[in-house]
This record gives structure tokens, C-alpha cells and sequence, in this order.
């Protein structure tokens, strides 16, 4: 296990020129575009030019570059993504703080149903391969791939929401229900406080958009399962378990690891997208992730929060290769060098 | 003793180009301890008749008629549960490439006691990695290799992993699928010398599948040889190999290579036939120097001969 401890750290490390190079780029991309920041913060307004001077100095756009390269990445290193240009003393430190564990919360539910029905459809399609079902679950992936998350998001609620009045429409939780909010995440902290009307109520909220998101992104699982495992099943290994006799239920769960390793990178890539926030489901449910939150605001023109945010993701795909380079080391000793 | 009889063996591969027909009227015996080797060309069908006894058949390939006798049981009729429990205990398969013929993710021990303990032969997971790990140093591995994966070890290595997977519960019979043609040549003389000891010492029958006539004059008792899916001859090693009754048997000698004789290889004109559309009569017709009237015309029959058989005009 030596080879592993030394292999995840190797890759831990890597993160930091990840995470660097990509806030580098941020940087210079947000200094290259053309207008002045607090400006167009504070649109057509008519502010006097003083006050304009002054806010440029709260902010350190007035230092020469590399102060404020540096200046950033030191705030960067203890969780400090600055100061709203449009709302005065609002940190961007504490936006997060309060949208991501949205986002996480319907990242977990969603990823859930979507490797759900995704490897349960490969599965079947692959096992049953040419018949009746494989069309059936070919035809189900295109269709899930190709829907408009408004659309289906709509169509859910219509049904489920206004004409049966089983869940909420919108949402993250009743009003009227108190919750202390520990973690952020609704469900963890109704289970924390042992508050079992918030539980219900948090996981009546998140089941439409979970399985809106859930049945798109579930799509592609379908057709990747599909594919490699049946190559797997019709490989020369399996055979050969086949000629020692081994059960076919067996060879199946062999054959399934052995197609999993393009499976798992598709479920870092969708990860690391899903964290950023997914916004057409955000904003079909009103969900108030990390997506809506950036929506909002490129909308307002605020600088330091989009940097922030961008920065913060960075954060989060560095971490999600890691856990995924992890899953692969597992799998296949192959790549525990 | 008869292990193994085949009655008029039929595959054939349902495509959507249509049928073809991969064995066609094969009948053979094969005896207790005993080494048959079914040699032919690519394509002729001997790969598919060997994988048909065990039912490893790809699909789409398919039995279409005849019988697979194994020590009185007929193969052919039985249930897929009933097949599972006689193949790696009574039947051992070992295949061509050794690469990709191990579970890459796991190791060799792991992949070993699973079988042991599907055909319960072994009542603890320990046991059974004892009887695996016996079964490595019986082919020449160190036992504590059951720790190693397949990437860990040579190509060589790998197969003699492959053959003890294949013998570690003794079966009666042993196919080997080409088993020696991903490895060189070294090796490859190395891996037989095994194969032989391991029949004598076990006393079990061995099914080997090659292309190579002069390895199967090394090893074996008796022969058989495969042209366009019918075996076209077949009988004791030395007889056949010294005075081969069938044109392509015939011709099938003089194209091995040999160091010490001519400096030209012989090479068979023409090419072997598109078994969708066979010719008619004798299916080696077109390309046998000893053609006459009715090869074009009828197919020949086998026909015993000093206790061998043949399929060709000339003896019928």
C-alpha cells in the first residue's frame, strides 16, 4: 500500500499548480477586459468622480498588478475571495458559505439518480444485448440526453406539484419550518437536529429537481455502461472464467469492474460541472445554489464575486480529481504505480 | 477407453449475410490419456469444434445437429447449469493469448480460488488459495505468486498461470486452444514440454488446437486434420505424418518449414474457400494437384482405411 499513499500524494500535490494556473488566468482575464470594473458596477448611475477614486482604492484596483496578484492569492490561501463590488462589505467568503451547500446538496441527489438509472439501464441493455430492452434502454438515453432541463423541470412540476399537489414546487424548505443550519445541508441538518418534519419536508424539496437533473445527465451513463460492458462481456477473460466454470452472475460483477474506469471519469467530469452549479435547474426551481448565484452576478457586474466564485470551482475540480484519481487506484492495481 | 466421442458434429454461424457452416459431419474419438491434435489453417474450423465440447461457442455461433459424448453423457443436451459444473473440473480450457485471457484487476489467486470454490471444491477461501498455490508450483511458479496480478508477471508466466487454472482440479480433459502461438519460440517449447508432463503425470486427455503440423508431430498420439470445416483425415501421428493418405495432408507437410532442406518454402496454390459458397464435390478440389472427375462432383465420404480415415476420392 506504499505505492498507493505515494501515488495519492503525488497527486494531491498536483493540485496547487492546478488551482494556480487557473487562478493566473482568471486573474489576467478579468484585468484584460476592456471598461473599468467599479464603473460598470455601478451601471449608468451618476456617481462623482471622487467617490469613484475612493471606491477604486477600498478595492486595490488602483495598485500596480503583481501588488494585487499577490494581495488576492494571499487572501485566496485563508478563504478570502474579497469584498462585493456592488453591495458594500458584503464578503464573497460568506456567498459561498451560504450558496454551496445548495448546490452540494442537489449535486449529491442528482448524481445519485443519475449513476442510478444510468448503470441500471447500461446494465440491463448490455446483458440483453440486441433485444427488445437494449432498444428500449438505447432509445431511453437519447431521449434523457437530448431534454431541456426547463422543459422537464416544468413538466415535473406541472404534474407532480399543481395537478397531484404531492411536492413543493420551489425551493429548498417550508418557511414556516425552522431549521438550525449547521451544515448547510438541509437533510443533514434536519437528521442532526432530529427534526423529522424538516427532513421530509427538505427531501420533498429535492426531489424534482434531483430528478430532473438526475434523468438528463443519467443519458449518457446509459450509453457508456452499455458500451464497455459489453465489450467486457464478450472479452477473453470472460471466457476464460467461463471455462473454469465460474457462474455467470459472477462473471458479470467481474465484467462490470472491468468497465468501470471510463465510467468513474465521467462521474468526476459531471461532478466537478455539477458543483459549479447547475443553473438551468437552479433556476427553474429557484434553487439557491452556486449557479443562480453567478447568474445573478454577471447580471450585476460583480467583479470580485465572479473571480471568487471561478477560483472557488478551481478549488473544487482539483478536489474532485483527487477523489477520482483515488477510485481509479482502487479499481485497477494497475495504476497503483 | 472412450472419454470423448463426437457424432456428426453441424455448427453453424446464423449471420445476417446468412448461414455459414463452421463444422460440418465432424466425428471423432478420443481415448483416455490420450493427445489428439486437430491441425488446419485459419479459419478451418478446429477452434470452433474444440470450443463446442465445453460450450465456450461465441455467439452466434450454434450446435446444429449431432452429439458431444463425454464419458457417457451426451453435452449437447445438457442444461447451461449442468455445463458450467463440468467445465474447469472435468473439462480444463486453456486459450491462445494469455494477455488478455486474466482479469486484469485481480490477483491470480483471487481468480483461482474463485473457481475452486464455485465447483466447492475447497470449503474455505484459505484452502482454496493453498490449493491454488499448489497448483502454480505444479506448472513451475513459485506458490506465493497467488499474491501477484496478471501485469506483474511475463507472457510465459502467464500462461503457465492459464494451464494450472485449467488443470488445478484434474479434469479428464484438457483443450488447448493455440496455446502457444502469442508466445516465442523458446517459451513456446517450454510451455509444451509442460502440457506433455502434466498429461502424464495426470494421466488426463489432451485437445490441442494448432495451426502447426510439426508441433503436433512432437507431442501427440494421434491427429487430426481440418480443411474448409470438415476433418478431412485423421489417424495415429506416425502413420499419418509418414505416409499421409489425404492430398492436403500431404501438402500440409511439405509446407513446414525445415532448416536443413530446401531453401523455398512450398506453399498451397490458391486459397482456402469462402464458406458461405463452398465448391461442390470435394472442397479441396480447386486447389489439389490430384484432382480428378469425380472430385469436382460428389463429396467424398470418410472412409476407414488401416485404422485411420480420410475423406477423399482417391480412397473411396
Amino acid at each position: 500500500m506504499a505505492g498507493l499513499a505515494r501515488y495519492l500524494l503525488i497527486r494531491a500535490l498536483l493540485i496547487i499548480p492546478t488551482v494556480l494556473i487557473l487562478y493566473t488566468l482568471v486573474f489576467v482575464i478579468m484585468r484584460v477586459i476592456p471598461g473599468d470594473p467599479v464603473q460598470a458596477a455601478l451601471g449608468t448611475r451618476y456617481i462623482p468622480p471622487e467617490q469613484l477614486e475612493l471606491l477604486r482604492e477600498r478595492h486595490g484596483l488602483n495598485d500596480p498588478l503583481y501588488v494585487q496578484y499577490f494581495k488576492y492569492l494571499a487572501g485566496v490561501v485563508r478563504f478570502d475571495f474579497g469584498e462585493s463590488l456592488v453591495i458594500e462589505g458584503r464578503r464573497i467568503a460568506d456567498d459561498i458559505k451560504e450558496r454551496f451547500p445548495a448546490t452540494l446538496e442537489l449535486t449529491i441527489a442528482s448524481f445519485i439518480v443519475s449513476v442510478g438509472i444510468g448503470l441500471a439501464t447500461g446494465i440491463l441493455a448490455a446483458v440483453k444485448r440486441g433485444s427488445k430492452l437494449d432498444t428500449t434502454m438505447r432509445v431511453y438515453s437519447i431521449v434523457a440526453y437530448t431534454l431541456f432541463i426547463p422543459w422537464l423541470g416544468s413538466m415535473l412540476i406541472m404534474v407532480f406539484s399543481l395537478w397531484l399537489g404531492l411536492l413543493p414546487t420551489h425551493g429548498r424548505l417550508d418557511p414556516r419550518i425552522s431549521l438550525d443550519h449547521k451544515t448547510g445541508l438541509y437533510v443533514l441538518d434536519s437528521i442532526l437536529a432530529q427534526n423529522w418534519v424538516a427532513l421530509k419536508d427538505a427531501l420533498a424539496h429535492l426531489i424534482l429537481p434531483s430528478l430532473t437533473l438526475g434523468i438528463v445527465l443519467s443519458g449518457a451513463y446509459t450509453r457508456l455502461v452499455r458500451a464497455n460492458l459489453s465489450d467486457a462481456l464478450v472479452s477473453d477473460f470472460v471466457r476464460a472464467y467461463r471455462a473454469r466454470g465460474v457462474s455467470e452472475r459472477r462473471i458479470l460483477l467481474h465484467a462490470l469492474r472491468n468497465s468501470l474506469i471510463p465510467v468513474v471519469t465521467m462521474m468526476g467530469l459531471q461532478m466537478a460541472i455539477l458543483l459549479g452549479g447547475a443553473v438551468l435547474t437552479e433556476t427553474t426551481f429557484s434553487w439557491p445554489g452556486m449557479g443562480s448565484y453567478l447568474l445573478e452576478k454577471v447580471e450585476a457586474r460583480d467583479y470580485t464575486a465572479v473571480q471568487g466564485v471561478v477560483v472557488f470551482f478551481s478549488f473544487m475540480v482539483g478536489l474532485i480529481s483527487l477523489v477520482v484519481d483515488a477510485i481509479y487506484a482502487l479499481i485497477d492495481p494497475r495504476i497503483r504505480y | 477407453m472412450t472419454l470423448l466421442r463426437i457424432e456428426d458434429l453441424n455448427i453453424d454461424y446464423v449471420t445476417l449475410r446468412g448461414r455459414l457452416r463452421a463444422v460440418k459431419s465432424a466425428s471423432l474419438t478420443l481415448g483416455g490419456g490420450e493427445w489428439l491434435s486437430i491441425v488446419g489453417e485459419s479459419g478451418s474450423g478446429k477452434s470452433t469444434l474444440a470450443m463446442s465440447i465445453p460450450g465456450l461457442l461465441l455467439p452466434p455461433g450454434r450446435i446444429t445437429s449431432g452429439r458431444i459424448i463425454f464419458r457417457g453423457k451426451d453435452l449437447t443436451s445438457m442444461s447451461g447449469e449442468e455445463l458450467r459444473r463440468i467445465r474447469g473440473s472435468e473439462i480444463g480450457v486453456v486459450f491462445q493469448d494469455p494477455l488478455t485471457s486474466l482479469d486484469p484487476l485481480r490477483t491470480i489467486g483471487d481468480q483461482m480460488a474463485e473457481a475452486i470454490m464455485e465447483h466447492r471444491s475447497a470449503s474455505s477461501k484459505r484452502e482454496a488459495l493453498e490449493m491454488a498455490s499448489a497448483a502454480l508450483e505444479s506448472v513451475g511458479i513459485p506458490g506465493d505468486r497467488v499474491k501477484y496480478y496478471p501485469h506483474q508477471l511475463s507472457g510465459g508466466q502467464r500462461q503457465r498461470v492459464m494451464i494450472a487454472m485449467a488443470v488445478m482440479l484434474k479434469p479428464k480433459l484438457l483443450i488447448a486452444d493455440e496455446p502457444t502461438t502469442a508466445l516465442d519460440v523458446i517459451v513456446q517449447a517450454n510451455i509444451m514440454r509442460l502440457l506433455k508432463s502434466l498429461q502424464q503425470r495426470m494421466g488426463m486427455s489432451v485437445m490441442l488446437i494448432t495451426h502447426d503440423i510439426a508441433l503436433a508431430a512432437e507431442v501427440s498420439d494421434r491427429i487430426a486434420v481440418m480443411y474448409a470445416a470438415e476433418i478431412v483425415e485423421e489417424g495415429p501421428i506416425d502413420q499419418v505424418i509418414e505416409n499421409p493418405l489425404h492430398p492436403y495432408t500431404e501438402a500440409l507437410i511439405k509446407s513446414t518449414p525445415d532448416l536443413w532442406r530446401e531453401k523455398t518454402l512450398y506453399t498451397i496454390p490458391g486459397n482456402p474457400p469462402d464458406l458461405r459458397s463452398p465448391p461442390r464435390g470435394c472442397r479441396f478440389h480447386p486447389r489439389c494437384h490430384k484432382a480428378f472427375e469425380p472430385c469436382k462432383a460428389k463429396e467424398p465420404r470418410p472412409t476407414r482405411l488401416r485404422g485411420r480415415t480420410v475423406a477423399c476420392h482417391l480412397y473411396g
